[in-house]
């Protein structure tokens, strides 16, 4: 089929076009019913959604704000998303962002001295590590035991929320200091290096991370960096850098915007992705193949978690700098959605990203100038969802696929192919 | 395919979930009508104000009066008819507006992670006192009130002292537990007292010890017992807690479980049926509503009033801090009695607190202005 007719690339075009339009048409269609719900509540949906656009990108203060939502929603999309593909439906993302938040904390509260180059990486190692142990314990029991990684994945995540709630109450041990904030003496047991609370203050949550472990800002960079010496003079440049919501602006986004590009080598380039992709189709046909299949599902699984317990570091090195009881709630288990309506392609995951911390950050808007209530932008996003699904079990695209197929074998004088390709980009 | 329905079958689980969380009503009726945020301005109230400062203008201006017209936002963690928590946030705001003529507004449930921006659309929107419900804001009401520095900042139950334009709030710990622990010395008649507490954390941990201690003060022979909810919101499990203290011979129970408290009073009042002797404490609030013959009014602690406190400061152009208030400040208090306990025990309970008032060394109430 090399050489194709031209009358087909319209066609093909039409048939690609559906990964995106599925997702757009679902959006859309969910704005419009949540509209219906908004006039019955007694409000303007148009001034609503003005305000909730103009609360996610109105203002660079907003845009900083809406950026910051999506970057932890990347990661877990992209943990959700290369599962998925793989056969390894991972829910268990947000036990791994916990678990990834609190190992970035730890690290970023224990080793004080060590300058921010080397800092960052290794609070983000030891993130992924985190979520990488706690989800290849549900890929090794489906691996080598046959368990539903459904079940174990999300069971596991109470344990980790848990474990992360007892960490928060436990003294994080500090050479310096020999007396708790009320001043009782205290005495540092081995159990004191696994905690992450702030010996010097009452209330459940971790200290601050130096400094040198949090992102650069993004206004630092510029006043600093290459940009500075082409630009540096201009006025409009020293504006844009001295704005206070640029410089609140880290390097998350982009770093999330990296991962993007890299899981797209590793899912459409790299041999791990195609023979993921492989057992996620067709386990069976995959062992034919050559592939083994339990080691496949044992690094699909590591990846994964890898990629949600990353999640939590970014959050805590980009955005709040410490870890608190309900830290950052479902932002592993949105991830979900935000895979479902990204189509489980990097991209189309940065986009949803997109769309669902736009939604986030401009909700409070939308309750603060029109009064409609916050609930509303989780109707829309149930509702995006709902229509993201029916669309796909429409499944128009393979059914144009079939008939250009049987167009193409016809004129080509061959019976028509069934054909089932690995790869559903 | 399996695999696909599968995945199928869980997101729409998890779909429904999220259209029934949202479409979920509001936990606990409430009398009051509660709309999402509200920003009110009523006619009366401006009117009612401008009389008030006529009267007051006789003793030169009360700096309050700057108040009126000024606009207040709240930044809350929950729904304001939670009956506890936020509650107490929202009739400290109709307080203010309803006194001083402040316009008013508030956002629930929001999350840590969104409260800086919240804060800072409401400074953008022109309001110049924003109100932070809560420990947890701590680290972005620091930031956004850097960034705001003309702009007044309050929050509750925090700790920073040195942002001049940051009001940081709590109630000073000690004062009640040994007031009630005395009060419930001399309602015990099985000389066993059990607390019902929502969570642990060290400010009630330091009301119970005090508790104790004031109990030993009325009533040396006395036992004060405390147990965990381990959350505010679980009258099933409270009522649990509670019956199984009443099982075990106590015969007082105290009630700071927020919305668990519904649980530990039917625990009570299926107690009182066998014609026993019980009688249940409250803190916090009253909820002598819940079961009138069998609940005192018990420790107050007074939101409104507490918030007035530090709205007086800033409308008085006082710097910013940590505040720690007690009893003298008027914020917490007793409830009334309801006559549920004999009338002379019920004096002894108010000569102490006189005493303490007239001379806070006189008793032995150790007030904690730290935690």
């Amino acid at each position: 089929m090399t050489d194709k007719p031209k009358t087909y690339i319209w066609q093909a075009l039409l048939e690609k076009s559906f990964n995106i339009l599925i997702p757009v048409f679902a959006i859309l269609a969910a704005f419009l019913i949540s509209g219906i719900l908004i006039i019955a509540w007694g409000a303007n949906p148009l001034e609503a959604y003005k305000a909730l656009l103009a609360g996610a990108f109105g203002t660079p203060n907003a845009i900083a704000t809406t950026m910051t939502r999506l970057s932890p929603l990347v990661f877990t999309g992209l943990a959700v998303s290369y599962g998925y593909r793989s056969g390894f439906f991972n829910i268990g993302a947000e036990g791994q962002f916990f678990l990834g938040a609190l190992a970035a904390t730890w690290v970023g509260i224990t080793f004080t001295n060590l300058p921010g180059w080397v800092l960052i990486p290794l609070c983000a190692l030891a993130a992924a590590l985190a979520g990488a142990f706690l989800a290849v314990i549900p890929g090794l029991l489906k691996a080598l035991r046959g368990f539903n990684e459904v079940l174990t994945t999300l069971l596991l995540n109470y344990v980790a929320i848990q474990y992360f709630e007892w960490a928060l109450r436990i003294e994080h041990y500090r050479p310096d200091i020999n007396v708790t904030w009320d001043d009782k003496p205290i005495k540092w047991t081995f159990l004191n290096w696994i905690g992450v609370k702030d010996v010097t203050q009452p209330f459940p949550q971790s200290p601050g991370i130096v400094e040198a472990a949090e992102l650069p800002k993004l206004g630092t960079l510029l006043k600093t960096g290459l940009l500075n010496q082409l630009f540096g003079q201009a006025h409009w440049y020293e504006e844009f850098v001295a704005n206070p919501a640029v410089n609140r602006m880290t390097l998350a986004p982009i770093i999330a915007l990296v991962f993007v590009v890299i899981m797209y080598f590793v899912l459409f380039r790299m041999t791990v992705g195609f023979q993921a992709r492989a057992v996620g189709v067709n386990p069976d046909a995959a062992r034919f193949m050559g592939i083994n299949v339990p080691r496949t599902i044992i690094i699909t699984s590591l990846i994964s978690g890898a990629l949600a317990g990353l999640g939590g570091s970014i959050e805590v090195l980009g955005a709040q700098h410490r870890v608190i009881p309900n830290f950052l709630v479902n932002a592993g288990f949105d991830g979900i959605p935000v895979a479902l309506i990204g189509q489980l392609h990097p991209a189309g995951v940065f986009l949803s990203a997109l769309f669902f911390g736009a939604l986030r950050a401009g909700a409070n808007k939308m309750q603060i100038l029109t009064q409609v209530p916050i609930s509303v932008v989780y109707v829309i996003q149930a509702l995006a969802i709902l229509f993201a699904i029916a669309g796909a079990l429409l499944d128009l695209q393979s059914k144009i696929k079939i008939a250009r197929l049987a167009k193409q074998t016809e004129a080509a004088g061959e019976q028509p192919v069934a054909e089932k390709e690995v790869s559903g980009a | 395919m399996k695999k696909h329905a599968m995945f199928m079958l869980a997101t729409l689980v998890i779909v429904l979930t999220l259209v029934m969380a949202a479409c979920q009503p509001a936990p606990a009726p409430q009398p009051e009508k509660v709309v999402e945020t509200v920003v009110v301005e009523k006619q009366v109230e401006v009117e009612k104000v401008v009389e008030k400062t006529v009267v007051v203008e006789k003793e030169k201006e009360d700096p309050m009066a700057a108040l009126n017209g000024m606009k207040m936002a709240g930044v809350l963690s929950g729904p304001v008819n939670d009956g506890g928590w936020n509650t107490n946030a929202y009739k400290a705001l109709v307080n203010l507006r309803d006194k001083y003529g402040l316009e008013i507004a508030y956002t629930e449930h929001t999350k840590v992670e969104d409260a800086a921006q919240v804060m800072r659309d409401y400074a953008d929107s022109g309001y110049q006192i924003i109100f932070a419900h809560g420990y947890e804001y701590a680290d972005q009401v620091k930031q956004v009130a850097q960034e705001y520095p003309d702009l007044k900042f309050i929050q509750t139950n925090g700790s920073e002292a040195n942002i001049p334009n940051l009001y940081t709030v709590t109630f000073a710990a000690g004062e009640g537990g040994y007031i009630i622990g005395y009060t419930a010395g001399l309602t015990t008649k099985a000389n066993k007292v059990h607390w019902v507490v929502g969570t642990e954390f060290p400010l009630m941990t330091y009301e119970l010890e005090e508790s104790a201690r004031g109990c030993k003060a009325s009533n040396p022979s006395c036992e004060v017992t405390w147990s965990f909810v381990g959350s505010w919101n679980d009258p099933a499990k409270a009522k649990e807690l509670a019956k199984a203290a009443l099982d075990n011979g106590n015969d007082v129970i105290i009630g700071c479980a927020d919305a668990g408290d519904v649980g530990s009073v039917e625990a009570v009042k299926e107690f009182a049926q066998g014609e026993k002797y019980v009688r249940f404490i409250s803190w916090v609030a009253d909820r002598n509503y819940m079961a009138p013959d069998l609940v005192l009014g018990g420790w107050q602690q007074d939101v409104p009033v507490e918030i007035e406190n530090i709205v007086r400061m800033i409308a008085e152009g006082k710097p910013g801090g940590h505040f720690s208030l007690d009893m003298t400040t008027g914020s917490h208090y007793m409830n009334p009695f309801y006559g549920l306990i004999p009338v002379e025990n019920e004096q002894k309970v108010v000569d102490l607190i006189n005493k303490y008032l007239a001379d806070p060394k006189s008793v032995d109430i150790k007030v904690r202005y730290d935690l």
